[in-house]
């Protein structure tokens, strides 16, 4: 519209000549304009309203346009005004208002005439003005007031408008609004249908934001993902399976941009303007066990898809995957629980039926044995076996019967037939029957039973007193039984006390449990079934009554039970069986007899046979036996036994397994392990059936092994054999040294809990790894297509390095022997297959012979392979590679092991890691964080940590704090906090807002209750760190120079707790470059016992030595280093931050992973190194080496991803330079596929060749590579 | 500077214009450049090209030197005294102490 240049700014009048000058464009614009040539006439001829009102309107940065002139409302405006007006500027000045505003006449229209014939102003607060951009309308709004323009005459003639637009501000409340009611709906829910159905229902009520809204789910049954649910619009629109909606694969959010073509009727559904675009956002499945799955948002064309649009939708899916996981996790912990009930209820059908099944042959058994003693009254021989046959058959049946009615009970089908009785007179009759056997074995039985009524079921009586007494006889070897009955108030108490044993602690609640068995060896037998006291506690419960267990290890017992007493009912007569075939009073009695028989005297001649066994009756029957071709001895416990052994010097050990204190194994261990006795031939017999308890008893030393039962002609044959064999079975000691080796290899790594510690036990045990120097496993991963190698021993880093991750048919032994599954053995590497010339030349110097052998799971499945290595060529006997077959047998069960153990930890770390991911987005600083769940427990937390990069690039935020509960519960608290921090943070990142943003939040967020928060933003340009601490503990700050300040200042209430007071103020301080920031949870610090200020000085002493390490090993170090004895007893987080720039002996920097980054940053460290007075070849060293590494992070830790960032931190004192390079993600490229021709085989080579040392830690956060220079680095030649 | 580059003249050893000194740096971002103002200027003779004075060269330079070396294209010289001999002779670099 500019015509002609007449009107000058020198022409103007003074005051608009200013305003001119100030006003930028448009003053420029104004002045060139040919307002001569326009109806208002040249500017010397305007009124002077007009001129003050322009003069205004310039000279304002605040957004402001004039409509001059009442009839048509001309437009002037200023620099502010122009994003309003997009792209009708320029040819909106001097227009007339009503062409320009076309599109929002309807609204503006009546209130411009309404200023301009009353001259009262409007007000309008974040109206809605649909304004045209690019073709179609876009909801924006705006604050503003039209004021009237009045003239000297009084008369109105124009507009004065002061607009703001308030787009961002109201969606970005309206959308955190949303998000709110979203979490809230989700709170509650526990299954995947009714999250989906609660969000589906809140974002059902918010078309302008989310005009579409649809929830696929996992399926893993098809492998697909399928409509869970919808908003109403779009029901019976979307395809059923994500697939359809659209094909290929689920990585990352998307944006579908046609979206009407791909739901035929999606216009019809919406006449007032169809979503052409929708985002794809993929919901993972955190935790493996839960499901995942997609959201899909149709976007609304009248929203530009900008980054707060994205991130509001981002943050919902953030939700719905926090939830779906929730769910997940909630169902499947229903579905064991279901599951053991099942498992349960099948155990005691199945001993139902057992039981029943055995008493009636035991029954069938019992009759014609009295009768056959009754006629074998004149033959003591024949009557003394029958007795045996008669008493064991007897404990059979008790057996038998106490199982039947232990599963009665379970099955709930037992009632109490209860009767009125004296209890006091009952209780006394039935102990009394071990009157007798406790004299016999030197125990003092006392019975206090003064008559007491109750109402119980006396067989059921019986059963729980003799129980009770029959254990306590068990384990009490000297002292006394007391059974004592009172009664107190209502309540009957009977106390069984002994001065036996006792009972550790630990194992105190476990007694009561089915099947347990106390591990407790000082006993007089081992026998048992381990029901006993789970049947009397059942019993004791069928009586309304309560037992309880009250024990000290050596002091002994007391077994208290409390029944109600029936003081009104007359006691009727009762009849407790009779003691004579009691038949827990004659098991108990075996135990009493005589336990030890050895023989007076030995009359040489015949080989010597030793026996122990527990069991009288078996220790007879064995004497019998053997006795009559060989002399013996008799022992009733491995440690009389072991005496008599060294005593006696038998030719050959028969021992039972079970016994109690020193039990068979530890007995032949004991042999062994005596040079003067280890050649003696041990024949081992035990109940225990099976390959496995035979393999276990040869472990242990034994030559023989028989399982009872047995014939007696088997055993004779077997003894006879046996010591025959003594004169030449020299060999076999040979053998058995080796079993104790392996026995120890074997304990080893059964207590190994990792995979370093599995390679330890290899490598610590010659026997099992043949002495090789050095040992790798290589586990299959990432689908099964490449392999993890684990390295231990004599080993070069670069070696490592090369060959950490190996495709799975790379041309590598290791690949090739998990892929064919066959054991491969090299006595010379040199004379390998031309196939392996690289891995072979890399390696030349420490691997000159190997034996590679696979790893198979329980199913068969190869896993991986174990291989053993040795610097110096050598041969392999067929015999080494069985040895080495057995080892990796023995490795690969350690590995389930430890997975197994690792799963439940690995799931809680991994659920709070994605839950907790980190933003590494941000250039302006080094972040690392952990998250530490207290001890082992599977267990997810309420502790966060959190990075959000600011829009200015020289700023960060981040934060850590704390939700007061654990569990899945608090994190998904947590989630949300996190979350509002976040959407806080982006809108204004100063800590007040998103303080006083989070306690609104959290006040409706149940379970937010007095969560702590530390929140802080970093600047780099100006060096500072504003900070705010909801009851949290205090930020501390080290700087280089290892001096720590806690930020004390800032201090607010726990969130949704202002009556807890603080000041709610913004603390200050100072961030030199170089120093470090820690934010942390009272987890890192607190102790049992200790004051908070222990605490404190203990993080300030460890922070201080960290002044100069990286982040993440910052992060790693104060873990480990405060953690205390026997572990966090709460969960832990620990961020530390380092901002980026440099001092003359720190450099830190943070990079976008692009290769156009590298000479940047080069030139960057060149200058840093240049102050150090570096010289010129170190400097090209370090130069180098640091430049491989920051491409290797660029390019396989990051991908060349330019939203993912690389850091580097490095640091100098006098004697080196350190530098540490990270990225944050995984290596998923074959990294032995690397040749040393190939850029990265030479990159590896550099960075390992010229420095002093290399460190490289792989994590689930990233890949820390640190390299070590030494400054006075002489001229260390390389060899030409 | 935040990029990198290098620059070729004639040696003053040599003013028969066999010989090159390269000075500056040469690295990932711009070794393909490297490889092609040599061979513009070998011009199907053999170069002489002197690498003392260069102040930087990384892997991907390496790589494109083994290139011209296995084209025949060039012979390397690297003074004694150069920050780039240890680095050269790790990679394996043939090199020569001074110009032939």
């Amino acid at each position: 519209m500019v015509r002609r240049g007449v009107d000058t700014v020198g022409e103007l009048p003074a005051d608009l000549a200013t305003a001119v000058r100030l006003g930028g464009e448009m003053g420029r614009r104004f002045a060139a304009y040919d307002w001569a040539g326009h109806p208002l006439g040249p500017i010397s001829g305007w009124p002077p309203a007009y001129r003050s009102a322009v003069t205004a309107a310039l000279s304002s940065r605040f957004p402001i346009v004039l409509w001059l002139g009442a009839q048509d409302l001309y437009l002037v405006y200023n620099d502010g005004y122009l994003p309003m007006l997009g792209e009708k500027h320029p040819s909106a000045l001097g227009s007339p208002g009503r062409e320009v505003w076309w599109d929002i006449l309807d609204s503006i229209g009546p209130m411009l005439s309404g200023v301009v014939e009353t001259g009262a102003a409007t007000w309008s607060d974040d109206l809605l003005l649909p304004i045209w951009t690019a073709g179609r309308p876009q909801e924006r709004y705006f604050t503003f007031s039209y004021g009237p323009i009045v003239l000297a005459d009084g008369q109105v003639d124009g507009v004065f408008c002061a607009v703001n637009e308030t787009t961002d501000r109201v969606l970005g409340g309206r959308r955190l609004s949303i998000l709110n009611h979203v979490a809230g709906a989700l709170m509650e829910t526990r299954t995947v249908d009714d999250a989906v159905r609660a969000a589906v229902e809140v974002c059902a009520r918010q078309p302008a934001d989310l005009p579409v809204l649809a929830v696929y789910v996992d399926d893993p049954a098809t492998g697909t993902s399928r409509l869970r649910g919808s908003t109403p619009e779009v029901a019976g629109l979307l395809p059923a399976t994500l697939g359809e909606l659209y094909p290929g694969p689920r990585s990352g959010t998307r944006v579908l941009d046609d979206l009407p073509t791909r739901l035929p009727g999606l216009a019809s559904a919406f006449p007032a303007g169809v979503p052409e675009q929708a985002l794809v956002i993929p919901l993972p499945d955190p935790v493996q066990v839960s499901v995942g799955g997609a959201l899909v948002v149709g976007v609304n064309p009248r929203q530009p898809l900008d980054d707060q649009y994205r991130g509001f939708c981002r943050l919902l899916g953030d939700q719905l995957t926090a939830v779906l996981a929730t769910a997940g996790l909630y169902e499947r912990e229903r579905h064991r629980a279901d599951d053991l009930a099942e498992l349960d209820r099948v155990k005691t059908a199945f001993l139902a039926n057992v039981s029943h099944e055995f008493r009636t042959p035991l029954t069938l058994l019992l009759g014609p044995v009295q009768d056959a003693i009754a006629a074998a009254a004149d033959q003591p021989e024949q009557v003394e076996r029958l007795d045996m046959v008669h008493r064991n058959a007897l404990r059979l049946l008790r057996l038998v019967n106490s199982l039947l009615d232990f599963s009665r009970i379970e099955a709930g089908g037992a009632t109490a037939n209860r009767v009125p009785v004296d209890l006091g007179t009952l209780t006394a009759h039935i102990a009394s029957a071990f009157t007798e056997l406790c004299q016999r074995a030197g125990l003092e039985l006392v019975i206090r039973c003064p008559p007491v009524t109750a109402e119980v079921d006396p067989q059921m009586w019986e059963t729980i007193v003799l129980n009770l007494l029959s254990n306590a006889v068990k384990f009490t070897f000297h002292g006394s039984i007391t059974v004592e009955l009172t009664r107190s108030g209502d309540r009957v108490r009977l106390q069984i006390t002994d001065t036996g044993a006792g009972i550790a602690a630990d194992e105190r609640d476990r007694l009561f449990d089915r099947f347990y068995r106390a591990s407790n060896t000082r006993a007089r037998s081992v026998e048992g079934s381990g029901i006993g006291l789970s049947l009397v506690r059942s019993l004791v419960e069928l009586h309304d009554g309560t037992i309880e267990l009250d024990s000290e290890v050596d002091v002994g017992t007391t077994v208290t039970i409390r029944l109600p007493a029936a003081p009104g009912a007359t006691p009727g007569a009762v009849h407790p069986s009779g003691e004579a075939d009691n038949p827990y009073v004659t098991e108990a009695a075996q135990w009493v007899q005589g336990r030890a028989a050895a023989p007076a005297m030995l009359t040489g001649g015949r080989p010597l046979v030793l026996i122990a066994d527990d069991n009288p009756d078996m220790r007879r029957h064995l004497d019998r036996i053997l006795s009559e071709r060989w002399e013996t001895v008799v022992y009733g416990d491995g440690k009389a036994a072991l005496r008599g052994v060294r005593a006696h010097r038998p030719d050959l050990v028969v021992t039972d397994v079970m016994m109690p204190g020193l039990d068979g194994l530890g007995f032949a261990a004991a042999i062994r392990a005596d040079p003067r006795l280890a050649s003696t031939p041990i024949l081992m017999l035990s109940a225990r059936a099976g390959h496995e308890a035979a393999e276990e008893g040869f472990r242990h030393g034994a030559d023989d092994y028989l399982p009872k039962p047995f014939r007696s002609a088997d055993l004779v044959n077997r003894v006879a054999a046996r010591l025959m064999a003594v004169g030449r079975d020299r060999v076999s000691r040979e053998r058995d040294r080796r079993a104790t080796a392996v026995a120890e290899f074997r304990a080893a790594l059964s207590a190994a809990t990792t995979l370093e510690d599995v390679l330890g036990a290899v490598l610590g045990a010659p026997a099992g790894s043949l002495g090789a120097t050095s040992a790798v496993i290589g586990l299959l991963e990432g689908g099964q297509e490449q392999i993890r190698a684990t390295f231990a021993g004599a080993l070069p880093a670069e070696l490592r390095d090369r060959y950490h991750l190996v495709a799975r048919d790379a041309p590598v032994p290791l690949a090739d022997v998990v892929r064919t599954g066959a054991p491969m053995t090299v006595p010379d590497t040199l004379d390998l297959d031309e196939r392996y010339e690289l891995v072979v030349r890399d390696g030349r110097d420490s691997v000159r012979s190997a034996v590679i052998h696979p790893l198979r799971d329980a199913a068969g499945m190869v896993t991986g392979a174990l291989g053993l290595y040795w610097p110096q060529p050598r041969p392999f006997e067929p015999a080494d590679l069985d040895e080495v077959t057995r080892t990796a047998a023995a490795v690969s069960s350690a590995l389930d092991r430890i997975r197994v153990a690792q799963r439940e930890h690995r799931i809680a770390t991994d659920f709070q890691d994605h839950l907790l991911d980190l933003d590494r987005g941000s250039t302006a600083a080094v972040v690392s964080a952990v998250y530490q769940p207290a001890g082992e427990a599977m267990r997810v937390g309420g502790d966060w940590y959190l990075v959000v990069p600011l829009d200015d690039p020289a700023r960060v935020a981040i934060s850590v704090g704390d939700v007061v509960s654990h569990g899945l519960p608090a994190a998904t608290v947590m989630s949300k906090l996190r979350s509002a921090i976040t959407a806080g943070a982006l809108t204004d990142a100063d800590p007040p807002p998103v303080l006083h943003l989070l306690e609104r939040y959290a006040a409706r967020v149940p379970g937010a209750l007095c969560s702590t928060v530390a929140y802080a933003v970093v600047d780099t340009d100006t060096r500072t760190l504003s900070y705010a601490c909801a009851g949290h503990l205090y930020p501390l700050l080290v700087t280089p120079d290892g001096t720590t300040r806690y930020l004390e200042e800032g201090r607010w209430p726990p969130l949704a707790a202002r009556a807890l007071g603080g000041s709610g103020e913004v603390g200050y301080a100072d961030l030199p470059s170089g120093s470090l920031v820690l934010l942390y949870t009272d987890g890192l610090i607190e102790r049992v016992g200790e004051s908070l200020d222990d605490g404190f000085a203990r993080l300030e002493r460890a922070a201080a030595d960290c002044a100069t390490l990286p982040v993440d090993q910052v992060c790693t170090t104060l873990l480990r280093r405060l953690v205390p004895p026997g572990g966090f007893t709460d969960d832990v987080v620990v961020l530390a931050l380092r901002p980026s720039g440099t001092t003359p002996d720190t450099f830190v920097a943070t990079l976008p992973a692009v290769r156009e980054e590298t000479p940047r940053l080069r030139h960057r460290l060149r200058d840093w190194l240049t102050g150090l007075r570096v010289n010129g070849e170190l400097e090209y060293d370090i130069l180098l080496g640091t430049g491989e590494a920051v491409s290797n992070a660029i390019e396989h830790g990051s991908h060349l991803d330019s939203d993912k960032t690389v850091t580097v931190e490095a640091f100098a004192d006098d004697e080196r330079i350190s530098i540490t390079v990270g990225d944050s993600g995984q290596w998923s490229s074959d990294s032995s596929a690397s040749r040393r021709s190939s850029a990265r085989g030479r990159g590896l080579t550099l960075i390992n060749g010229l420095s002093e040392r290399v460190d490289t830690v792989r994590s689930a956060r990233g890949t820390q590579v640190t390299l070590y220079y030494r400054r006075d680095a002489g001229p260390v030649e390389v060899a030409r | 500077m935040s990029t990198a580059s290098f620059a070729l003249t004639p040696h003053p050893a040599a003013p028969d214009g066999t010989a090159v000194a390269v000075t500056g740096e040469i690295d990932i971002t711009n070794a393909v450049d490297f490889v092609k103002a040599i061979t513009e200027r070998a011009d199907s003779r053999q170069l002489v090209v002197d690498f003392s004075d260069l102040c930087f060269v990384d892997s991907a330079g390496f790589a494109a030197l083994d290139d011209l070396l296995a084209r025949d294209a060039i012979t390397i010289v690297i003074r004694p005294g150069s920050r780039l001999r240890r680095a050269a002779t790790l990679m394996g670099l043939p090199y020569l102490d001074e110009l032939p």
